[in-house]
């Protein structure tokens, strides 16, 4: 959160963010399991509305300083051919447990895919207009809703969202933009469509408080 | 008081505003709803959604109010997906449904619990916009499309050219309308020994030989103000090796589509051999190869249009020379010896000679002369002698000298004939006469074979 701190972290061998948030083994894995439910919940009902078979790929949960998380997203970044990023939010509040953004980011060119394959459209024109911007945000909004019921289900807490907001940026704008925690808690899911293959990240952006809480919950969850 | 102004606010709000409490009865209506379902809000209030539009709402809407009701989450539901969740009309119009983009928030109710606002723009106009400019770029990628066809097509054609133009066995060349070469292929750069540079205003006359460049350019330049067909033969010259060789050049306009000439393509044949070999053929043809004098043919060609132009009114002379001696030379000192004699005869003819006056070498040791024009007999007395003079100098045939002396006949137009056959019939006669008249005296000696040259012309032509 100031600089200096993030100094530290770009120059020094530092402990990772896990070490420093004192997470387990068995933590993350207890981790991924929760966001593997969730995330399973959310392809299923995208997979409905777009009547096609989505396949997510295990996600990989990973807590990474935010400055490390942009450099990932900047490698698949230079994978799309315009070279930015389409990131779909939304805030969550779980009162007096954590607050979350909970982004969905695509390489530009893969969301337009997606958008286009779902209305059934050629990929005409290069940019996204504003009604695809709007399907982008449902389909994001549904993935994203049915990740947080889902958690909000096995954490038997209440979790009220927003509605989602799409930009298109590079990676570095995005992020330093919406994320102003130091540690970033990264779900990284791969969305196989049956032409196409689209990788995605899901990203829960947590200050430490509502990482530890988070954790708490799941120890909660999983009785460890 | 806030009540009050909150109800103003909705009902002027230009979209659909809906509020359900927990229990999903409507609790608020705004004036869009009304005008755009036609129904009034005092009978929509307090009803559940599917009552007042009887069930004929998006299933995946009440899924998302669930949502936002039971767990807080809050739902947008674009239009792309769902078209028309809710059927609404246009302002007093039963129409198609208007098209609709929706909004699904959890929000505090009055009561303490959770409800549901809902928000329904009217997209109808965007979808309209996107439609017209998706149209739009699907016509723009379709020309897009047959445009690069096109393109591609004329660069396979271009390929094709120039491939065509590189194994060409002539030269070929594209000038613009000012014979400036645009493009000159391999096989006429090296017929020329240049190659052109397309940063260089050249023409494509520049490589024609200093002796054929003016004419060459002077009919280039009628022609191609005509935008007609240019066809020359002529000489260019080789600027590695200098050398001149012929060439046949073909230029063909080219024509815009308005039929405007923009440019020549050109082919450029070689005809070197062919054309030294014609050349070769029309000089024998015309010249005798030992003397450089002409041939029978050209001479009686020049005759024939003397007697033409004369018609009568003016005169010419035919003067008949046959070498004395000639054929004892020819067998005391062999062929060559006498090949040395005739051309040397030859070369002193014609210095004697006028421009106007023609010389030629009927075969063997004969010679006739066309004099074009002259005073009187006495012009023509001085004629025969001065002849006469120079064949009987001494000519060196490289082991020795020799002499010979000559006969001499004339006749006159149009006095002695009015044809050329009856022209040379008379000298010829005359001619013989002198040989026979000298033979009689017996008189061998060249040096007294040289009469005064008054009498000699009375003989000469009587």
């Amino acid at each position: 959160m100031n600089s200096a701190g993030e100094t530290t972290t770009a120059v020094a061998p530092s402990p990772s963010a896990a070490e420093r948030l004192a997470m387990t083994e068995l933590q993350l894995d207890a981790m991924a399991e929760t966001f593997n439910l969730s995330l399973g919940e959310a392809a299923a009902v995208f997979s409905q509305l777009v009547q096609e078979e989505i396949e997510l790929s295990v996600p990989t949960v990973e807590l990474l300083p935010r400055a490390e998380l942009v450099e990932r997203l900047e490698i698949m970044q230079d994978s799309g051919s315009q070279g930015r990023l389409c990131s779909i939010t939304q805030r969550f509040d779980a009162a007096g447990a954590f607050h979350t953004d909970t982004m969905l980011i695509f390489p530009e060119d893969d969301s337009l895919e997606i958008v286009r394959r779902m209305l059934g459209d050629e990929a005409t024109a290069e940019t996204i207009s504003e009604l695809e911007q709007d399907a982008l945000a449902e389909i994001g909004n549904i993935i994203i809703n049915g990740c947080m019921s889902s958690i909000s289900n096995l954490f038997r807490k209440e979790i009220i969202g927003t509605l989602p907001e799409v930009v298109i940026n590079d990676s570095r704008t995005l992020i330093m933009e919406h994320c102003t925690a130091d540690d970033v808690l990264v779900a990284r899911i791969g969305m196989h469509l049956a032409v196409h293959n689209v990788s995605g990240f899901v990203l829960f952006m947590m200050d430490i408080p509502s990482i530890r809480s988070f954790v708490g919950e799941i120890e909660h969850l999983f009785d460890i | 008081m806030q009540t009050l102004i909150a109800d103003h606010i909705a009902n002027a709000i230009a979209s659909g505003l809906l509020v359900l409490d927990g229990g999903g009865r409507i609790q608020l209506w705004n004036r869009w709803m009304v005008e755009h379902s036609g129904v009034a809000a005092d009978e929509a209030v307090g009803r559940l959604l599917n009552d007042v539009f009887r069930g004929r709402i998006d299933q995946r809407v009440m899924m998302a109010i669930r949502e936002a009701i039971d767990f807080g989450l809050a739902a947008l539901m674009s239009h792309a997906l769902h078209p028309s969740p809710f059927p609404l009309h246009g302002y007093r119009s039963a129409g198609d449904r208007l098209k609709q983009s929706v909004t699904i928030s959890p929000i505090s109710g009055q009561d303490g619990g959770r409800w549901c606002l809902i928000q329904i723009s009217d997209v109808t106009a965007l979808v309209k916009r996107e439609q017209l400019l998706r149209s739009q770029t699907r016509q723009l990628s379709e020309k897009l499309k047959t445009l690069t066809h096109a393109q591609e097509q004329l660069r396979r054609n271009e390929l094709r050219f120039r491939e065509l133009a590189r194994q060409a066995p002539v030269g070929i060349f594209e000038t613009d309308l000012f014979g400036r070469i645009v493009f000159a292929n391999e096989r006429w750069q090296h017929m020329v020994g240049h190659m052109w540079d397309h940063n260089r205003v050249e023409s494509w006359y520049d490589v024609v030989a200093v002796e054929d460049r003016e004419a060459v350019i002077a009919q280039w330049k009628d022609v191609s103000v005509a935008g007609g067909r240019f066809q020359s033969e002529f000489r260019c010259s080789n600027r590695n090796s200098m050398r001149k060789f012929w060439v046949s050049v073909d230029a063909m306009p080219v024509r815009n589509d308005d039929g405007q000439t923009v440019g020549y393509i050109a082919t450029a044949i070689d005809i070197h051999d062919a054309k030294e070999t014609s050349l070769r053929n029309a000089q024998q043809a015309t010249f005798d190869s030992l003397t450089g004098l002409y041939n029978r043919t050209p001479f009686n060609e020049r005759l024939t249009r003397a007697v033409e132009t004369s018609a009568g009114r003016h005169s010419f002379a035919l003067m008949f020379i046959d070498l004395d001696r000639f054929k004892e030379i020819n067998d005391t000192h062999g062929h060559e010896a006498g090949d040395l004699v005739l051309a040397s005869i030859a070369r002193r003819l014609r210095r004697l000679l006028r421009v106007d006056d023609t010389v030629a070498r009927f075969g063997g040791d004969e010679f006739v002369l066309l004099l074009a024009d002259f005073r009187d007999e006495r012009d023509l007395a001085r004629v025969a002698g001065k002849i006469e003079r120079a064949v009987s100098q001494p000519i060196n045939i490289g082991t020795c000298h020799v002499e010979l002396g000559c006969s001499v006949g004339c006749s006159i137009y149009p006095r002695d004939g009015a044809d050329p056959s009856s022209l040379m019939r008379a000298a010829d006669a005359r001619m013989y006469e002198v040989k026979q008249g000298r033979r009689q005296v017996g008189d061998d000696e060249p040096a007294e074979l040289v009469p005064a040259p008054i009498e000699h012309t009375t003989e000469l032509l009587r």
